[in-house]
């Protein structure tokens, strides 16, 4: 019995080979030193396409690697991963294939047109109680649901830095869609960040992880609270923007190595100069300039009525700047009932 | 001489034992591992007392080490982890932080396993420790050997991350080391006494932070590897607990009073747990934020010194996912934190909560793969099945409902709506009180017919065909509450075929044209469902007799009726049966009249049927007292009385005893004091029912007591057709 499930776990190994991102040790075979290799995957490369997609700079950081080496490294690399130019027949194609994780409530994927898109960063802000977590558990569940369902079959990794993370709540979607709960729980690896340092470097340790099995979805929530206190004022502003955009700009490399869905929260800010006085809604995700370039898909959460939450498109390449309503129910984000 | 003798048969003696415990493969792992841990240590004493030559002793002492690494790293889960950090935990009055568990064996165990064994001489005892340390170089060198190539850049890691991460307690352990070394040279006493608590945690922090993915194997030289420089400590601490009992059978004094030895203040404090106390002020906190905790440890050293906080985030990265960990190992800590929340925290409490943990090692860690959440009954084959399309409606049951029966025979019913389907579907009757022919009084004849009609068919439909065959139609007719609509009920019950009770509101619709449409819909059911009864009580509702000034609609409801009856599109062999119940006979269509072949007078109850009714009725409520004299008067006198007038005589008659007992006392009156019904309680109430039948009624019933009147009323009705037709006609 053991051995059957060793076989078949060897069996699912090899088609994640196939079809995920490629080992850093797979550069092994493209005549690169096996030393030279392990290098690299300590320095957090643990795949060849985040070796491709990285500068050569960087490459040269990593100690025992020689300018000449790193050049040979990311020649090998480049060979393995597709860099080039497409036409726009062949991306559309690869566009319609993307996968997308419902978010639970069927207003809300409609307004999505489909879900969470993978493979790029959504970032949902908000106030407090506008379900900016509620709606990250449910995600964590639904990553796991199969592709056919609006789900990824992948692992989820939650990185909690409000301390707001609640297993209790993945069990109660877990029942709503009738899945093992225990499974669920397993399936989700969580870490509490302390610091803004802490936040990047687990996204090291993140990649390392997602090199060894198939993950659907990268949760941050928030990914701001933390620089929000520990940068302060405006001579630390340049600071922690650069940060922040270097942690953003890690994000962005585990979706496109990995192909996983990131979904960031952030914090508003009141508006309290002038010009607030005319605007409606005083309010402004923070992050500034930074944040709004880097989220792909960008939904502002506000509150409606009872446990009903509004959920509009602030920035989007696709979607059409619309509003959506849903529910925060017992088991979860839902459709809301009129 | 002889005192040598006995010790080397006590020896091995002892040796042969732990042989014996540590080769059976069906003790517990916890066994084993005590056997060899004290095999060891025998081996240890052996070599320092010259019985085992040097030649053989490294080889043994390397076999026993990898049994042990391997009986306690047993990755399944014989392995014994849970004791080993149990044991430890509950030493260091701390839990451990990572479920990623490593292995506790360093030499520091084994340097500590052979003080206890130690002669109490101090030049054995230094003799002693020289020898062991350097059978721990020949060890350590042997295991690199043998490891070869292999050991490669994670191992470098780890080490080196052990370093970083030692080095500030390395220096703390120099200063304490010229205190120890004066303890050394002091008694036995006094050095059973040292004050070890601080120093052994700040020895054991690194081994707990370092803890990281890999704890197979190859963990017990990593440590003696990393800590070879230091290996000499010779630190009593409080993890005797987990020796085996004849290491330290002769230190008890050591064990009995832990808390003592840990109560010494040491000085030595530079670090954050340094000072003991403040350590074991903190115990809950340590223990519950395992990774807070495992952080914090971290984040001093990358502010003292920036050099190495950078060297340790690249190494980090590499040998764990320390920082993660699966959310059911969440819930468990967030569990046992709202648990134990509240309670005194106590020193048995401490070395529990490494089970707790324990538990999720059974289950996948962070590196396993993605497993589908799926709940499935299936069998274990196919247990682990990756959801496809198939499966995927399984994961959400509830969504497809057995489909009804209606699928099969789809091909007839296309061309109809769904949805008159499904109201006709509705329509059909399979509930309801069951009713008996017995149920029925009198009306033998009528009863008789309907078995010959409707039953036996369904028992023979072999011999029932052809000319023998069911009439399709059956018209009940008779005056009313005789009964028509409970024969209907009894056919319902006692047929085994499909009955659709339909009446004028199941048919009719308010869109023109949907009503023709609705009634093929139900032939079209009825025919997919053969045998089928379709009963229409008052069916001179819907076939009413068709006149120049009835609407369309209506007009065209019945001719759909009679086309389904008996048209074009009928087939001989359907075996499908239309009662009709009325009391108004004479109003129905002359051509539904003729569909309906059989046509049963069900008259006024006799008098032997009024008694049946009244014995039946009063039977079921229970107590009457009524002589049958009595009875027989109450059915004289009910003459011309239907089955409805009798029972509604009979429940007034059952009212009267209750209206006898005075209103006030209504409440406290039990059942059984309930007067019996009498025959006092009937004659009133027969005199206060009137029938309710108009006159013309009764004289139109009781023109026609029998059948063969009622066909003269209708031929009569045929002249008077015939005579409208040839009017028109003329």
């Amino acid at each position: 019995m053991a051995n059957q499930m060793v076989r078949e776990n060897e069996m699912v190994e090899e088609e994640d080979e196939e079809l995920g991102p490629l080992p850093v040790t797979r550069l092994e075979a493209q005549g690169i030193n096996s030393n030279d290799v392990k290098k690299l995957e300590e320095a957090g490369f643990h795949t060849v396409e985040s070796v491709a997609y990285t500068t050569k700079k960087e490459l040269c950081n990593i100690k025992g690697i020689s300018e000449a080496k790193a050049d040979k490294i990311q020649v090998e690399s480049m060979k393995l991963v597709p860099m080039g130019f497409t036409t726009a027949t062949q991306f559309h194609q690869r566009r319609s294939e993307i996968i997308q994780l419902t978010s639970g409530s069927k207003e809300l994927d409609k307004l999505l047109q489909g879900g969470i898109e993978t493979g790029s960063i959504t970032e949902i802000f908000g106030e407090f109680r506008t379900g900016k977590t509620q709606l990250c558990h449910t995600l964590a569940v639904t990553c796991q649901l199969p592709i056919d369902n609006g789900g990824g079959e992948g692992k989820c990794i939650y990185i909690d830095s409000e301390g707001t993370f609640r297993p209790e709540r993945l069990l109660a979607v877990a029942e709503r869609y009738n899945l093992s709960g225990s499974d669920v729980l397993d399936n989700v690896a969580y870490a509490r960040a302390y610091n803004s340092d802490h936040q990047t470097q687990l996204l090291l340790q993140a990649s390392a992880m997602m090199a060894e099995s198939r993950y659907a979805l990268i949760i941050v929530d928030s990914a701001t609270a933390l620089y929000r206190t520990d940068y302060s004022g405006r001579g630390e502003l340049a600071a922690r923007q650069m940060h922040m955009a270097r942690f953003l700009r890690n994000l962005l490399r585990l979706a496109d190595e990995f192909g996983v869905a990131v979904v960031i929260t952030n914090q508003v800010v009141a508006q309290v100069d002038g010009a607030a006085m005319f605007s409606s809604d005083p309010k402004k995700p923070i992050g500034g300039h930074i944040m709004a370039h880097a989220s792909t898909t960008r939904l502002y959460l506000r509150k409606g009525r009872g446990e009903t939450r509004i959920c509009k498109i602030y920035d989007s390449p696709c979607l059409p700047e619309a509003e959506a309503m849903f529910a925060i129910n017992a088991d979860g984000v839902g459709d809301a009932k009129d | 001489m002889r005192l040598m003798m006995a010790d080397d048969q006590y020896m091995l003696h002892k040796l042969q034992d732990n042989y014996f415990n540590f080769s059976n493969e069906e003790n517990q792992p916890r066994k084993r591992a005590d056997a060899l841990l004290s095999s060891m240590s025998q081996v240890c004493v052996g070599r320092a007392s010259n019985r085992i030559p040097a030649a053989s002793w490294d080889g043994i002492m390397h076999d026993l080490m990898k049994k042990y690494s391997a009986t306690v790293d047993c990755s399944s889960d014989k392995g014994v982890n849970n004791y080993a950090d149990g044991a430890l935990a509950l030493a260091g009055n701390r839990a451990a932080d990572s479920s990623q568990w490593k292995s506790s064996l360093g030499e520091d165990e084994l340097i500590k396993a052979v003080d206890y064994l130690m002669p109490h001489t101090l030049q054995e005892q230094a003799k002693l420790r020289a020898n062991f340390k350097e059978a721990l170089t020949i060890l350590e060198m042997t295991a690199s050997s043998s490891e070869g190539k292999k050991k490669n850049g994670s191992n470098q890691s780890v080490s080196s991350f052990g370093r970083v991460q030692g080095t500030p307690r390395d220096m703390k352990q120099t200063q304490v080391n010229p205190r120890r070394n004066d303890s050394d040279g002091i008694s036995r006493d006094t050095y059973g006494k040292y004050p070890s608590a601080g120093k052994f945690e700040a020895n054991w922090e690194p081994a707990f932070d370092r803890r990281g993915s890999s704890n197979q194997g190859g963990s017990l030289k990593e440590q003696l590897h990393s800590h070879l420089p230091s290996s000499c400590r010779t630190v009593p601490s409080r993890d005797e607990v987990m020796w085996p009992e004849d290491v330290n059978s002769g230190q008890g004094e050591i064990i009995s009073d832990p808390t003592a030895m840990r109560r010494e203040p040491v000085s030595h404090s530079t670090g954050r747990r340094g000072v003991p106390n403040i350590w074991q002020n903190q115990p809950m906190k340590r223990k519950f934020n395992p990774s807070e905790g495992s952080y914090l440890a971290e984040v001093p050293v990358n502010k003292t010194n920036p050099d190495q906080g950078q060297r340790q985030e690249k190494t980090t990265e590499s040998s764990a996912f320390g920082n993660f960990k699966t959310a059911r190992q969440q819930l468990t800590i967030n569990n046992q934190n709202n648990n134990s929340r509240g309670k005194a925290p106590s020193a048995s409490s401490y070395g529990t909560g490494r089970k707790v943990l324990g538990v999720s090692r059974k289950g996948r860690g962070l590196n396993s793969k993605f497993i589908p959440p799926v709940v499935n009954d299936e069998p274990e084959g196919q247990q682990r099945s990756f959801p496809t399309t198939s499966s995927s409606s399984s994961l959400f049951g509830k969504r497809n409902e057995p489909q009804p029966q209606s699928e099969e025979v789809d091909e007839r019913l296309e061309g109809v709506d769904p949805k008159m389907v499904e109201l006709i579907m509705k329509e059909i009757m399979d509930h309801g009180p069951p009713i008996h022919w017995e149920d029925i009084a009198g009306l033998e004849y009528a009863k008789k017919t309907i078995k010959e009609i409707v039953v036996w068919p369904m028992l023979r439909p072999d011999i029932f065909h052809g000319l023998r065959g069911p009439p399709k139609g059956l018209l009940l007719f008779g005056p009313p509450g005789t009964g028509k609509t409970l024969i209907g009920k009894c056919i319902a019950s006692q047929s085994k075929s499909t009955f659709f009770s339909i009446s004028a509101s199941s048919l009719t619709s308010k869109w023109v044209g949907e009503g023709e449409k609705m009634v093929r819909a139900l032939f079209t059911v009825a025919r997919c469902y053969q045998p089928a009864v379709i009963f229409i009580d008052e069916i001179d509702s819907l076939l009413s007799q068709r006149s120049s000034d009835e609407h369309e609609s209506s007009r065209r409801i019945k001719t759909e009726f009679l086309i389904q009856l008996d048209g074009a599109t009928s087939c001989d062999e359907d075996r499908l049966l239309v009662v009709g119940a009325t009391n108004r006979p004479q109003e129905i269509d002359e051509a539904a009249r003729r569909r309906l072949v059989k046509r049963l007078y069900i008259p006024l109850p006799d008098a032997s049927a009024r008694e049946q009714i009244i014995l039946n009725l009063l039977s079921k409520q229970g107590n009457y007292s009524l002589a049958q004299n009595e009875v027989s008067l109450v059915c004289q006198k009910t003459a011309g009385y239907s089955g409805a007038d009798v029972a509604n005589l009979c429940r007034e008659a059952a009212l009267g005893p209750i209206r006898s007992i005075h209103s006030s006392s209504i409440q406290h009156v039990s059942a059984e004091e309930v007067r019996d019904i009498s025959y006092q309680r009937l004659p009133p109430g027969s005199g206060k029912r009137q029938a309710q039948r108009s006159q013309k009624d009764l004289d139109l019933f009781r023109m026609e007591q029998d059948v063969w009147q009622w066909e003269d009323l209708i031929s009569q009705c045929k002249d008077r057709g015939r005579k409208k037709y040839s009017k028109m006609s003329s």
